[in-house]
């Protein structure tokens, strides 16, 4: 190593105040270009690959075939998808409300989070291929079998963190509370529930990257208009391009959920 | 009128299948608007007596009044405000929201504007601003503030300057006792510091440890108001001696 120790730390010493500077300038710029640098890349490498080993079009498209059965198949797309989202917001929605009210009532009583904890454990586990006949049959083959599929798979991860949350408040914060003559409500919404928010948004998080694909699986079992359909759909007539359209499409919905629950939580728990 | 008045009081906790007495026989007569301090050794219940006061525990043995009614009835009516050994802000709400809190829980309307109560802290200028971006004696300041937003009839502290330096926490007592003439709440202050409650108090009582009980009682009759310059007085010296020797005789009797 030439210099050593010494070389280095002078190196070093004249960085730290330049890079504020520059990450000031163009901290919102970079990240879009960071963005459209790495799906520039991915394309190419995809073109590289079917042209580089000759993969015919049966097992994988061009990025441009692909591009033309978007534009194609466009309209089909836009109403698949918003129907697929629709039925993840939906769905992540009543799973934080049921997920909160769960979580709140065992903050009120250990037993009965001992009793029901097991319950919910066992709803989970069980593959949803499974429940899936039951909710159809419950529920009929529209979105609210869809919702019923991301609650079921969201509502753990939210369920467990908020619950870990709500059981984090500082023991002083509780006394403070309670010299104050607060009901259990005020202190819930006033102390209990701010305290627990990063909690809760770590399982929402958690919870988003898998609600699409579990929508997606809903609309495989049950046949609803969406994207799920849009891609079975394709894929059984051997169409490449309109299915890796639709992927491609729930890829990109389901990144963007990612980041929209991510964004909330720097807004209201950062 | 709210004396608090301690019967018999005892506390003993469960540790396991061991009983732990932490308060033994507590009797006492804390007269409304007078200023107590409880001094003892680490282990001896003293903010276990405060929180027995404020409803945060209830005794296992005796009665607590405070005026007529039994503790939690006070805690109900939010007639107690407690100060504890750290702030306990909510670290998402601002200054004057810290001191809001006590009035939004009663939803009666604040005895004492937060605004003003921000300048009787001296904390005028924060109104605004986060816990973060506070020492910890201004931190302190609006925790004190806080406790007194809606004109408590009783005002427990526990330690509450126990983390400040001395310069601040002699500040800081002279500012309490400003606050606590003008309100003419009922103050009880655990401390382990024998001149801060020489200084501050009408009556000390020392506590002996294990268990915890009154070992002995002591009235301090210097004149008030009283500023710094007691400090050099015989009179508060005396005082001071007399606190000791009680402290050290109790630590005898419990070796």
């Amino acid at each position: 190593m030439p210099g050593g120790p010494m070389a280095e730390a002078t190196s070093d010493a004249p960085a730290p105040p330049r890079r504020p500077f520059a990450m000031a300038r163009s901290g919102r710029l970079t990240g879009l270009v960071k963005l459209l640098l790495a799906v520039a890349v991915i394309v190419a490498l995809w073109q590289a690959i079917i042209f580089w080993w000759q993969v015919p079009a049966f097992i994988a498209p061009t990025p441009g075939a692909v591009a033309g059965a978007f534009v194609s198949h466009f309209q089909e797309i836009v109403s698949s998808i918003a129907y697929t989202l629709r039925s993840v917001l939906l769905g992540m929605g009543l799973a934080l409300i049921l997920a909160l009210i769960l979580a709140g009532l065992f903050t009120l009583s250990p037993l009965l989070s001992r009793a029901l904890l097991p319950l919910v454990i066992i709803l989970r586990t069980a593959p949803i291929l499974a429940i899936a006949p039951i909710l159809i049959l419950i529920f009929g083959r529209g979105l609210t079998t869809s919702i019923a599929v991301v609650v079921m798979v969201s509502f753990f991860p939210i369920m467990v963190n908020a619950a870990k949350g709500l059981g984090s408040t500082p023991p002083n914060a509780l006394e403070l509370m309670r010299v104050a003559g607060a009901t259990w409500g005020q202190t819930f919404h006033k102390v209990r529930l701010p305290y627990a928010l990063p909690y809760v948004f770590t399982g929402i998080r958690l919870a988003s990257a898998g609600a699409v694909l579990s929508a997606m699986l809903a609309e495989w079992l049950s046949g609803a208009p969406g994207i799920g359909t849009f891609i079975l759909e394709a894929s059984s007539y051997r169409d490449q391009p309109r299915m890796w359209a639709g992927v491609v499409t729930s890829v990109i919905s389901a990144v963007a959920f990612f980041a929209l629950t991510t964004q909330a939580e720097r807004r209201l728990a950062g | 009128m709210s004396d608090i008045t301690l019967s018999d009081v005892g506390m003993m906790f469960d540790i396991g299948h061991r009983k732990i007495t932490a308060l033994r026989g507590i009797d006492a007569v804390l007269p409304s608007g007078s200023f107590t301090a409880l001094i003892g050794p680490s282990g001896c219940g003293k903010s276990t007596l405060l929180r027995l006061i404020a409803d945060v525990l209830a005794p296992t043995s005796g009665e607590i009044r405070i005026g007529d009614h039994a503790p939690d009835a006070a805690r109900k009516r939010h007639e107690i405000g407690f100060v504890f050994q750290d702030p306990t802000l909510l670290p998402w709400r601002s200054v004057v929201e810290n001191i809001r809190l006590p009035v939004e829980v009663a939803g009666q309307p604040a005895a004492r504007q937060p605004e003003e109560l921000v300048e009787l802290v001296g904390l005028k200028g924060f109104e605004q601003a986060r816990p973060a971006q506070l020492s910890g004696g201004m931190q302190q300041r609006v925790a004190i503030a806080r406790a007194l937003a809606l004109s408590p009839k009783v005002l427990l502290m526990d330690e509450p300057f126990g983390a400040l330096d001395e310069i601040t926490r002699q500040k800081m007592n002279i500012e309490l006792l400003n606050i606590w003439r003008e309100t003419g709440t009922t103050a009880v202050l655990v401390t382990h510091s024998i001149s801060e409650a020489v200084f501050m108090a009408d009556r000390v009582l020392v506590l002996s440890a294990n268990p915890g009980q009154v070992a002995d009682r002591i009235d301090i009759d210097l004149p008030r108001p009283r500023a710094l310059d007691l400090m050099q007085d015989p009179a508060f010296h005396a005082h001071e001696n007399a606190v000791r020797a009680a402290l050290f005789s109790g630590e005898r009797t419990a070796a």
